[in-house]
């Protein structure tokens, strides 16, 4: 799934994006924050800023995400029931707040993958359209 | 969704520890990029810096955050949970929830309005133990004991809000070497301190640190050691000397490789300004051989220029020049040639050009991992076109800040950071028209503050935009009140909050009004 998702937005994001001028990542699309971080956290338990990292280093540093906004989304996310959290101790010895995906929350990953490939297919059947005279 | 997971967790929980655990949570990512940003090879300062810029404004997302978590919409939630059938038991639940939200909301309402005064990112609001404002002291002594009549220059650093400030301030050590910096820090937020110390025979000596911990300070203590008497013959980019300007000692002992100096942050130097003569020689007596060193000067139009050079073992030495510089040492502010130029328009709001508007630029770099900082300036032409030509290397990381004042319109700025460089577009700075308005500045016993210079140094809007110019450039933009204590400043709208800023590194914040004149009292230190 990581690598399908992934492909899916790369190629996704190298059309829409093409325009945009070289020097410029794009921000994170409104709306695909919660199935990015709904995705990072298939992979097992993380903290906030490890799922920022997560995203940045499986993006190829592609995805830029105002780190700070992440915070406010996973709190919504877990009052959803779609996540959990529990404190912990971090890789550097620090206390920190780890997120779990619930049972919830992989349904919801669904719904958003599904979600997120049909709009792909949308635009890219909208860009690749070819006009006939 | 399953309400029954957050449903116990509210009961259960106060307030305050849901406070402090998204306290907790935001100051460890703030943490963890910081420590990443200091592997990648930055300093400490400036990756605490880079992390806050980073992160987005720190104070927004915590009541983001804090409005999901105990916000409007839990009761909402609640009430549908309860239900009728539970109608009974849920009223006697809500008269004492009520009575609990009261003391929340007398909770929130104290921490709104410490948001808006100096509070910190990630303190539980409220505890008049924190605002207290403490002092700052420390003793200064050379190789024969105590230094008296020592200069100490001090860059305070703090982040009220999330937002950073900085302040410059100076005092001289009594004849024990001691000075003290009364009234200074609170630990309700993170601060940071540049002490730096000279007099003349000892060496320049400087201490940086953090206050991350938000822990009262201990008393600084500076050691200085004998230097040696030096003359130095300083000419300028062109090879000319530098006669009759006032320069100043910037730094030495630094590692070009990125290792920390004693270091003068350029918004003290007025305290120690030192003039060449007519041959451009001038006696500096805070070096000691070997030193990597710089000294700065000023040039008739405002641009600070940095000469760095090796301290040799000889009386005499000359310096500057261009090409002047031995290997090793790093002449950051000559302007060296980068290969982009930076350029932009300025425009109002119907797109209409506006020449002649002052465009100011702060240039930061990180050569080597050495943070270098150059100060530009320029005029739109009469197509509302700036550039700087050859500015920067697309190559390397760097921070532009370019802030724009014209006369009629609401000052503005932009800040850009590109970690791995890369081309910019040209920049695009659409004016809001301002006020006309008179300012009538008084001293705290609200006698007139005449003949002052002040400039304009942040704008915050009403929907939060901020605006602002580094203080070291603030001469370029700077009037000078009248002997009434008044001047015309047009560059602010009804609404905004705006700072000024004075040439001794003071300060003062006001809310605008729509009156055409506005009375603005200085804070009592």
């Amino acid at each position: 799934m990581d690598s399908e998702v992934t492909s899916c937005l790369s190629d996704f994001l190298n059309k829409v994006m093409t325009a945009m001028s070289k020097q410029k990542k794009p921000a994170i699309l409104q709306g695909s924050l919660d199935l990015l971080v709904l995705q990072s956290l298939k992979k097992g338990e993380m903290h906030g800023y490890a799922i920022t990292r997560h995203l940045k280093s499986v993006s190829k540093d592609y995805l830029q995400i105002e780190e700070g906004s992440l915070y406010p989304a996973l709190h919504r996310m877990e009052r959803k029931g779609w996540i959990a959290s529990s404190w912990g101790v971090s890789e550097s010895n620090r206390r920190a707040k780890f997120y779990q995906l619930t049972p919830d929350g992989k349904k919801q990953l669904k719904v958003e993958t599904k979600a997120w490939e049909k709009m792909s297919q949308a635009i890219d059947q909208v860009v690749n359209f070819q006009f006939n005279h | 969704m399953n309400f029954f997971l957050t449903l116990p967790r509210f009961q259960t929980r106060s307030i305050a520890a849901i406070n402090n655990d998204i306290n907790d949570e935001l100051e460890f990512h703030l943490h963890c990029r910081v420590d990443e940003l200091v592997a990648e090879g930055m300093t400490r300062e400036l990756a605490t810096q880079q992390a806050r810029a980073d992160f987005g404004s720190p104070e927004t997302i915590r009541k983001q955050c804090q409005q999901i978590s105990y916000g409007a919409r839990t009761w909402l939630t609640i009430l549908n949970i309860l239900g009728l059938t539970f109608l009974s038991l849920a009223v006697c639940w809500l008269s004492w929830q009520l009575i609990t939200v009261k003391g929340q909301n007398a909770v929130m309402a104290k921490q709104l309005v410490s948001s808006s005064s100096p509070s910190g990112l990630m303190i539980a609001p409220g505890d008049p133990a924190q605002d207290k404002l403490h002092d700052l002291t420390g003793t200064i002594s050379g190789p024969d004991g105590p230094v008296a009549d020592a200069k100490v220059l001090l860059i305070f650093k703090s982040w009220p809000g999330g937002n950073y400030h900085q302040e410059a301030k100076s005092t001289t050590t009594d004849e024990k070497g001691k000075f003290r910096f009364e009234e200074l820090y609170a630990v309700n937020m993170q601060t940071a301190y540049l002490v730096s110390v000279v007099k003349d025979g000892l060496t320049l000596e400087s201490k940086y640190w953090v206050n991350d911990k938000r822990r009262k300070v201990k008393s600084v203590k500076i050691r200085l050691k004998k230097a040696i008497e030096k003359t130095l013959t300083i000419r300028d980019g062109s090879g000319e000397l530098l006669a009759n300007s006032e320069v100043f000692v910037q730094s030495r002992n630094f590692d070009p490789n990125g290792g920390s100096g004693d270091m003068i942050y350029p918004q003290s130097r007025s305290e120690i300004m030192k003039t060449t003569d007519a041959n451009g020689k001038v006696s500096i007596g805070n070096f000691v051989t070997k030193d990597k060193a710089i000294v700065s000067y000023v040039t008739s139009d405002g641009r600070l220029v940095d000469i760095g050079f090796t301290v040799d073992d000889k009386p005499e030495q000359s310096i500057g020049g261009g090409g002047g510089a031995p290997k090793g040492a790093v002449a950051a502010g000559v302007a060296k040639a980068g290969k982009l130029d930076l350029t932009g328009v300025v425009t109002g709001e119907d797109g209409g050009a506006i020449a002649d508007a002052t465009v100011l630029l702060v240039h930061k770099t990180w050569k080597n991992n050495r943070y270098g900082q150059d100060f530009f300036k320029t005029k739109t032409d009469a197509e509302g076109n700036f550039t700087f030509p050859k500015r920067y290397d697309h190559k390397q990381r760097y921070a532009f800040l370019v802030s724009v004042v014209a006369d009629g319109w609401a000052m503005n700025s932009n800040y850009v950071f590109n970690q791995n460089g890369g081309e910019l577009e040209p920049y695009n700075l659409r004016m809001e028209k301002a006020n006309t308005k008179t300012f009538a500045f008084q001293n705290p016993d609200g006698t007139a503050l005449t003949s002052t210079k002040v400039f304009p140094s942040t704008r915050k809007t009403e929907d939060g935009d901020e605006f602002m110019i580094f203080p070291q450039a603030g001469g370029d933009v700077d009037t000078q009140t009248d002997e009434e204590g008044k001047v015309q400043l047009n560059y602010f709208v009804n609404g905004d909050t705006a700072t000024f800023g004075f040439a001794n590194g003071g300060k003062v914040e006001v809310e605008i009004n729509g009156d055409p004149e506005q009375t603005v009292v200085l804070k009592k230190k």
